[in-house]
């Protein structure tokens, strides 16, 4: 009996030692497990396979100098599959839903980026790319039921004139803000996210220039040339 | 606390070889087994990376979407028929001496009854290109002759490459189409067009081994409207906006955002200062390209240079590739023929498609003529089709006008890349080094020799033998060794007087 009490003593004793150590490994795994589902400026990465950069905008990952040399130019863009991934992400609309998105992808399959390298990505990808964008707008500005989705929450909902809805800074901004939120999500660095600021209040104000501010139609304008400058852009298509 | 994912051997090789790991369904598993078994990688090719990298460092960012369009070479087409189109039907094949008149025994696995075959018939030297000798009854020359315009053909040569083909038109690595961007010659708005996606060269041929470049994507080209679009202009996105200005105005919000993107990129693997340079400069092209080239400057159906040369055909998708090449805005052109695979049993099918064949051909010529532009187009089959025999004897068709050809049962490994060469200040007699010379290779009453020459049982050095004599042409032959999937050597440059039919001007 004695001898049992000491054996189960020098067993607790030596869990008790390990302890610590097994604390710290179920903490490791879990945070890298976390780390490698944390998703980049946008959620495609969980959609499309592609999670890999997933600490895109963790904002001071250290490079390791063999890491960063093990490939001569490193993965920054996205592949055709990724991008259609994220667009589906970030504006809640299948590719398969409307044939008028699934055409263009089907017929401009080959224009599409194939690769990850951002030194192969060419300008006449990045217009397939732009204009696939654009074909996302349409749908989420002119059909009632995707706007009232998308924009669910925000004053753009019902599409209310320019004279009530974009008359000033504070007004567009919050229509650029919720594009960046929606498009870009919260990982985006603020320097980035006030450059984009300032870069689409120009777009919003040369394409509300000479327009009807009292007309819906004007809104909508609006609501598609700025989807569109923001969904086309590197911040959709880069990693 | 920032967690550093420390990354596997695997996941280095997977990051250098595919750009990222991702999973894989069945067929892109097959895609990937394919293409690693004719040896590329999916990782950019050096040669294309210091050329882009020559462009980044200028920091002028010429058009990347094309970049310099190099006129002063010849443009390259490819016309590919996507089955067995009888092309040795149409021209003499010869024998050993590779010399016009050394004619085979027979001509009948090649179509040709032996009572109108050249051995007894000669051919009518009026029917024929510098270069080859056509028969008798060839419909793709007759169909030529019939369209071509009066004294082009003074200004043509042509040549011939035997080559035994699988009858997998798809396996076959008849295309060279990724090696004209590494020479230079880009377009000015795309590298690369073609009107069928099977393939990364633009047709329905795989790309000679090792000459894919992954940085190289063909644009697809089928009617005069995705012609018009290869600027990436968008109607829609102009017609919302009411004005060009606006979209404009669009694409440089969307380029101001993106090299700010770029300027923010971090991921596991440093990108490169070139490489940001690069992509910033593809967003500035972007941005520029659809409003620099807009629609109907790139393709206008009404203009009468087109409809000169294509007539009612000025909406087929020859017409559209064709146009867009010759005027410098793509690189290279392929044209994919589907529906040359004549498996009906008869002579007449195919007969037709040689009429059909011969047509195109004089308009795209005829096209770069009235353009003054130097031409290199290339004519590829898997193969040519079989000849029905009974009890020995060929079983023919009269065709018409009382020529006869056999029936063809199926296809044949019998091949031959036919090229067509076109420069308006070069004569006839110009082009060749040899005047009676212009196989490379050569056949028996069988078929193709396989030990004729490198290229008789390889489509992809048959390709590449094409290639050779391009660049003879363009004063170029330096440069062959040079080319990526080469690795520093020429195989034809020891035998020279075997595979150079075409020589430099002078």
């Amino acid at each position: 009996m004695k001898a049992r009490i000491s054996q189960s003593i020098l067993v607790l004793k030596n869990l008790t030692a390990f302890l610590p150590l097994m604390l710290l490994s179920i903490f490791l795994v879990s945070c890298q497990a976390n780390v490698s589902g944390v998703l980049g400026s946008h959620s495609s990465d969980q959609n499309s396979n592609n999670g890999d950069n997933g600490d895109n905008n963790s904002g001071g990952d250290t490079q390791d100098p063999n890491e960063a040399n093990a490939g001569l130019i490193g993965p920054g863009a996205k592949d055709y599959r990724g991008l259609e991934a994220t667009l589906t992400a970030v504006t809640g609309i299948p590719r398969t839903k409307y044939s008028a998105i699934k055409d263009y992808i089907d017929q401009n399959e080959s224009s599409l980026p194939m690769s990850k390298y951002l030194s192969a990505l060419s300008s006449t990808q990045i217009l397939a790319t732009f204009n696939l964008a654009t074909k996302y707008c349409e749908f989420i500005v002119d059909r009632s039921d995707e706007r009232e989705r998308f924009f669910k929450g925000s004053s753009f909902e019902n599409l209310p004139p320019p004279n009530q809805s974009l008359s000033n800074d504070t007004q567009k901004l919050k229509l650029i803000d919720f594009y960046l939120g929606q498009f870009w999500g919260p990982g985006v660095l603020a320097t980035q996210k006030q450059q984009a600021e300032t870069d689409m209040m120009a777009l919003l104000n040369q394409t509300l220039e000479g327009q009807d501010l009292n007309s819906s139609n004007t809104t909508k304008t609006v609501l598609y040339a700025a989807c569109s400058g923001i969904l086309g852009s590197g911040g959709t298509a880069l990693d | 606390m920032i967690i550093k994912k420390k990354l596997t051997e695997r996941d280095k090789l997977e990051y250098l070889t595919h750009g990222g790991r991702t999973k894989l369904n069945r067929r892109d598993f097959l895609t990937r087994s394919t293409a690693a078994a004719v040896g590329y990688v999916m990782a950019p090719s050096i040669f294309s990376l210091i050329a882009k990298r020559a462009y980044g460092e200028d920091l002028n960012c010429p058009n990347q979407g094309g970049g310099n369009a190099n006129n002063n070479m010849m443009a390259h087409l490819e016309y590919a028929a996507g089955g067995g189109f009888p092309l040795c039907r149409e021209f003499v094949c010869v024998g050993p001496s590779r010399e016009n008149g050394d004619f085979l025994k027979s001509y009948e696995k090649y179509a040709i009854p032996d009572d109108q075959g050249p051995t007894k018939n000669g051919f009518d030297p009026n029917s024929t290109i510098a270069g080859l000798d056509f028969h008798n009854g060839s419909q793709l020359m007759k169909a030529f002759d019939l369209h071509i315009n009066p004294g082009v053909k003074e200004h043509m040569a042509t040549m011939a490459i035997a080559v035994q083909c699988s009858s997998d038109t798809t396996q076959n690595q008849l295309s060279i189409t990724h090696s004209f961007a590494q020479l230079g010659l880009t377009g000015s708005v795309v590298p690369l067009i073609g009107n069928s996606t099977l393939n990364p060269g633009g047709g329905r041929h795989a790309l000679a081994r090792g000459t894919q470049d992954p940085s190289i994507k063909s644009t697809l080209v089928k009617d005069p409207d995705t012609a018009r679009s290869i600027g990436g202009y968008n109607q829609a996105l102009v017609d919302r906006l009411g004005t060009p200005d606006r979209a404009q105005a669009v694409l440089e919000a969307m380029k101001n955002l993106s090299v700010d993107k770029i300027n923010t990129l971090k991921n596991k693997f440093t990108v490169d200062d070139q490489a940001k340079v690069l992509a910033k400069c593809g967003y500035m092209n972007a941005k520029e390209l659809p409003f620099r080239y807009k629609p109907d400057e790139l393709y206008n159906a009404a203009d009468p240079d087109l409809v000169a040369a294509f007539g009612d055909d000025v909406g087929a998708v020859h017409a559209c590739i064709a146009e867009l090449v010759a005027n410098r805005y793509a690189g290279v052109g392929v044209i994919a023929e589907n529906f040359y695979d004549t498996h009906d049993g008869t002579a007449l099918t195919s007969n037709d498609q040689g009429l059909f064949l011969g047509k195109k051909l004089a308009q795209i010529v005829n096209y770069f003529d009235s353009k003054n532009q130097p031409l290199h187009l290339n004519c590829t089959t898997d193969g040519t089709m079989g000849v029905l025999f009974k009890d020995g004897v060929i079983q023919v068709e009269d065709v018409g006008d009382g020529v006869l050809r056999a029936k063809h049962p199926g296809d044949n490994s019998l091949c031959a890349i036919l090229t067509l060469v076109y420069d308006p200040n070069r004569s006839a007699s110009d082009f060749l080094v040899k005047q009676n010379q212009a196989q490379v290779g050569y056949f028996d009453e069988n078929g193709v020799v396989l030990d004729s020459s490198i290229a008789a049982n390889n489509p992809s050095n048959a390709a590449l033998a094409s290639l050779y004599n391009y660049l003879a042409l363009n004063n170029m032959t330096d440069k062959m060794s040079t080319l990526q999937g080469m690795n520093g050597k020429n195989p034809f440059e020891r035998k020279e007087e075997d595979y150079l039919i075409f020589k430099p001007k002078a």
